[in-house]
């Protein structure tokens, strides 16, 4: 069935659309990091370190994409015959982790920009910042956490 | 800990500090404050303390620092990828010291170098300056000195490039009939403009010009046309960078100077920190007074040196407001794990150190989450190969011996989940040599039946937490409140087993709905009944209400171990695709070389950013969850007198090296 196949489709691409949020969340983090780099040099690989994770939403989008992609043989396989409402049930798999994704993307990039600038000025603090951008990435995965579970248990 | 109180002639001062120092065991605490503020104290003594001297100490270690930050600006040797302090034999490090006079005339001479780079700097960079102002100039052709003939006055000059010169030159002609302007050059701000006027109506067609924005641009001090003086001064810049370059060369010949001026700085750290330290003591005419805290296992070591030195001294227990130094010690498994305590911050005097109780779970958690045993060789070997081959101390021989152990969990977890960078092996035999091989999981494969991990993932999690509620129930009856202990925390046992009992129970077996169901009503009940028992009238059902309100925290600590799933899976989900992308290119030859490629390209970037991932998560889970159930923090980190040496690790003469 054609519909079943697209909707399916769809929905593997809206889970890719947290990558959305990590690209902004990367983005203000690496502008606070330049910042904070202009008075030391030296603290490059720390405020990587802090950039980087406002980028696992995107990773989370991608697999998700992926999960869909394998589960409807897309990917390594034959093309499982989905009815429109199987179809329908992936997509709905999708919009946990493609929403959630994108709007703590880049409330993660903030908060790991603050952690930056308290890089600048109490470099020994770094810890207690990453793990304030930690805090949000708990909501981005239970997005995916319920992405995955819904993709599992609609019986494809 | 202990507090020791010392009383000493003023003739042993010298050594007994010396004896500390190489002790290393004692925290010296200020005591300006019992002066400021008892009056008896005062009468007493003063503070003893030799700023000067600190302070000649200091710049002279400046001067040594600065003479070594020079040396490795422009040394070629390439730096290791671990600083580690050199081990040296005290002997032989003072045998260095007596070459003294020579080492510090190493210093000066580098810094002499230094210096005259400086200098050289400097002039280049008033060339590049009068370069970049001759420039535009080059198109006149006078020599620069001619300022004036006879009779007529010559004008070097800019105006904005808004000015036009058609207009201007009218203007002139209006005040002088004898002048004559030409343009120079001209770029986007700026038109460089000769006048040259009669010496009587200079001024006149001066103040004109002024008008129209004219700044004069004077050659003072240059002889020769401008382009001859602009390539004099190239020549110079040219010489000027050559005699740097020389210099340079120079000092990055002189790296055998360093490991002596090394030892040089190590020395005056440790004579700075021997005059400083002082200012810590208090003393009379002929005694001191000194006091420091001591671990209690150290005792013995510290009576003897005070005994050698015919000190007085008398210990004491810390008073209860006093604020104790923190030392945490664990054994060789868990210590390094402390970097993560250490990184949170250190327990209170009066708390547990939670070290030794989450180390485990740190290295289960993080393997779980990177969970692919192959990143987990690479790390494992990584660490282990690092700590081989540097000596490494402190934060960074904690940190590296900790991802040792973490990629020991890894390869666990790895094998169980039957990860090896992905599906590698089978996707390669089959591009390569065209064979379907299976890897089995010994354990199951998440991918394929995530919820099961899921459930397992909050398993483990009730049973951190669990550990979590257990030290705070252990401290609650250390401190004889026992029925904290049962009304906060077994309670809490009781609901969450018993919940889990009542609703996931029957999967396993029916019996246990029924008990679980009472267990939770049980545990509830106490809650409810006990929750509010700090407080007054109505406050005391409020507080039971909110006390079992609380049930939603501990549902969100516990679904917050659903991270364990959640990053497992994507380590293990895009390690697949890498290889999946790898095999686009199908088999033989060309296709092997594809898959090698984004094999190294893409494993790489998916075990950077997944043991970020695993190790930023990791520690999450002990900081907010684990921590959050007891940890009491906020000590301050036992920082005793020692030899704080940067360069030089020093053993004693007989040692043999480590």
């Amino acid at each position: 069935m054609t519909t079943g196949i697209v909707m399916a489709l769809l929905g593997a691409a809206l889970a890719s659309l947290a990558g959305i949020g990590s690209a902004i969340g990367v983005g203000i983090a690496g502008q606070a990091a330049a910042g904070v780099l202009a008075e030391d040099p030296k603290k490059f690989g720390k405020t990587l370190i802090l950039q980087a994770i406002p980028g696992t939403q995107g990773i989370y989008g991608l697999l998700m994409t992926f999960l869909i992609l394998i589960r409807i043989g897309v990917l390594g396989g034959n093309m499982v015959d989905l009815t429109p409402e199987q179809g329908w049930y992936v997509f709905a798999s999708a919009i946990p982790i493609g929403l959630i994704g994108i709007w703590s993307g880049i409330a993660q990039g903030k908060t790991a920009a603050s952690g930056i600038m308290l890089l600048g000025k109490r470099p020994d603090q770094l810890a207690k910042g990453i793990i304030y951008a930690a805090m949000v990435e708990t909501y981005a995965i239970f997005g995916l956490l319920v992405s995955i579970l819904i993709l599992f248990n609609i019986g494809l | 800990m202990k507090k020791v109180a010392v009383i000493g002639l003023d003739t042993m001062k010298e050594k007994l500090i010396s004896d500390l120092m190489e002790l290393g065991v004692v925290q010296i605490t200020d005591q300006s404050q019992r002066l400021a503020e008892d009056e008896k104290w005062q009468g007493l003594g003063t503070m003893d303390g030799d700023d000067d001297r600190v302070a000649s100490l200091d710049s002279e270690i400046n001067r040594v620092t600065l003479a070594l930050d020079t040396l490795a600006r422009y040394s070629v040797e390439k730096s290791p990828l671990f600083f580690t302090r050199r081990a040296m034999k005290a002997r032989d490090f003072a045998e260095t010291m007596e070459g003294r006079k020579s080492i510090v005339a190493d210093t000066d001479y580098i810094l002499g170098l230094n210096e005259s780079l400086h200098g050289l700097r400097e002039q280049i960079n008033k060339r590049n300056t009068d370069l970049s102002s001759i420039t535009p100039w080059i198109g006149y052709d006078l020599p620069l000195d001619v300022e004036h003939t006879e009779f007529t006055e010559i004008n070097l000059g800019v105006v904005p490039s808004t000015v036009d010169i058609g207009v201007l030159d009218q203007r002139i002609q209006e005040v002088s009939e004898a002048v004559a302007l030409s343009e120079v050059n001209r770029d986007k701000d700026l038109i460089y403009l000769m006048v040259v006027t009669m010496k009587e109506n200079q001024d006149d067609v001066l103040t004109v010009m002024k008008q129209h924005g004219y700044t004069p641009t004077p050659f003072k001090g240059f002889a020769g046309s401008a382009n001859d003086n602009r390539n004099r001064i190239i020549r110079e810049i040219k010489e000027k960078e050559e005699e740097c370059k020389k210099i340079e060369d120079e000092i990055s010949t002189l790296s055998r100077m360093r490991p002596g001026i090394e030892c040089l700085h190590d020395e005056l750290i440790m004579e700075r920190d021997h005059v400083k330290i002082k200012s810590n003591l208090l003393k009379t005419k002929r005694t001191f007074n000194l006091e420091g805290w001591v671990p209690e296992h150290c005792e013995e070591a510290v009576n003897k040196v005070l005994e050698a030195s015919e000190c007085c001294y008398e210990y004491r227990d810390p008073d209860d407001e006093e604020e104790v130094p923190v030392m945490i010690q664990n054994n060789s498994f868990n210590s390094p794990f402390e970097a993560i305590t250490e990184m949170y911050s250190l327990p209170d005097y009066h708390g547990v150190d939670p070290t030794k109780y989450f180390g485990i779970f740190y290295a289960i958690f993080f393997g779980m989450m990177l969970s692919d045993a192959g990143y987990g060789i690479v790390i494992a070997v990584a660490c282990f190969i690092i700590l081989k081959k540097f000596a490494l101390e402190g934060m960074s021989y904690k940190m590296i011996k900790m991802f040792f152990y973490c990629g020991l969990a890894t390869i666990f977890w790895g094998a169980m989940f039957g990860g090896w960078f992905g599906n590698f092996f089978q996707t390669a035999a089959k591009i390569m040599f065209n064979k379907d091989i299976t890897i089995s999981p010994i354990w199951f494969d998440p991918i394929a039946d995530p919820t099961r991990l899921l459930i397992w993932s909050l398993i483990f999690g009730v049973v951190h937490l669990f550990v979590g509620m257990g030290i705070k129930a252990g401290m609650d009856i250390k401190r004889g409140h026992w029925l904290d202990a049962v009304f906060d925390v077994f309670s809490w046992y009781m609901i969450i087993l018993g919940a889990a009992m009542w609703l996931a129970g029957g999967s396993i077996s029916q019996a246990l709905v029924t008990p679980g169901k009472y267990m939770t009503i049980a545990g509830a009940l106490i809650v409810l009944l006990t929750g509010g028992r700090d407080r007054k009238g109505i406050g005391k059902v409020i507080g039971g209400l909110s006390s079992l309100y609380g049930v939603t925290g501990y549902i969100s600590d516990i679904l917050s171990y659903a991270r364990l799933l959640a990053l497992g899976l994507a380590t293990g989900v895009i390690a697949n695709v890498v290889n999946t992308l790898g095999s686009v290119a199908g088999g033989g030859l060309v296709g092997s070389i594809v898959l090698m490629v984004v094999f190294v390209v893409g494993h790489t970037f998916n075990m950077a950013i997944n043991t970020l991932g695993a190790f930023v998560h990791s520690s999450r889970l002990q900081y907010i969850e684990f921590f959050g159930k007891f940890y009491e923090d906020g000590g301050e980190e036992f920082v005793p007198f020692r030899k704080n040496t940067k360069y030089v690790r020093l053993t004693s003469g007989t040692d043999e090296d480590k």
